[in-house]
């Protein structure tokens, strides 16, 4: 990750827009395993400034999956924190730094349908979105985690 | 462009997360 993600620009501005970043090594502190609950690395852990954890990742991630691993946890903390207005604009630049990423792109199609639903109460938007989610990634988990909808 | 500064403890960070309205990113990494 530091030879190759992290001096990408855009991984870059991205950090320091949204994140105030701490590194471990592992080796100088074995302790900070156990204490992170983690037994491989690269793990990237997201939290809070309360400590509350928002997403979690394990392995290496290139530039473009690495963006949207953090957009996606920046998205979660509107949503956990049920700020719905927060989540529905975190949707929009999820949506755009994810299109392609063929892990990363149906999770916040889902996503996306349930934070406009939440911030309108209106249920067009989440059955809407969700189908959109169901026509492009069909096969996708977060498509089948949506599939209910349709026997409603 | 500056590079990130990756910062070093916890207890560095979570202020600054919390006046800057930020998340804190964690990074756990083996040199090897």
């Amino acid at each position: 990750m530091d030879t190759v993600t992290y001096p990408q620009q855009d991984v870059q501005a991205f950090i320091r827009e949204h994140f105030v970043p701490v590194q471990f090594n592992v080796l100088e502190r074995p302790e900070i395993k156990r204490q992170f609950n983690s037994g491989w690395t690269p793990t990237l852990i997201v939290q809070d400034a309360d400590g509350h954890e928002h997403r979690r990742s394990y392995g290496y991630l290139d530039a473009k999956r690495f963006v949207g691993e953090m957009v996606l946890a920046w998205l979660m903390d509107a949503i956990d924190r049920q700020d719905w207005s927060a989540a529905k604009t975190r949707t929009e630049e999820a949506r755009r730094l994810t299109a392609g990423d063929l892990t990363r792109e149906p999770e916040t199609l889902y996503w996306s349908a349930v934070a406009n639903y939440m911030a309108s109460a209106d249920q067009t938007g989440l059955k809407d979105g969700w189908e959109l989610l169901m026509e492009r990634f069909s096969d996708s988990d977060w498509a089948k985690k949506a599939e209910f909808i349709r026997h409603l | 462009m500056s590079d990130v500064v990756w910062r070093k403890s916890l207890e560095e960070a979570r202020p600054e997360a919390r006046r800057e309205r930020k998340l804190v990113l964690i990074d756990l990494f083996n040199p090897k």
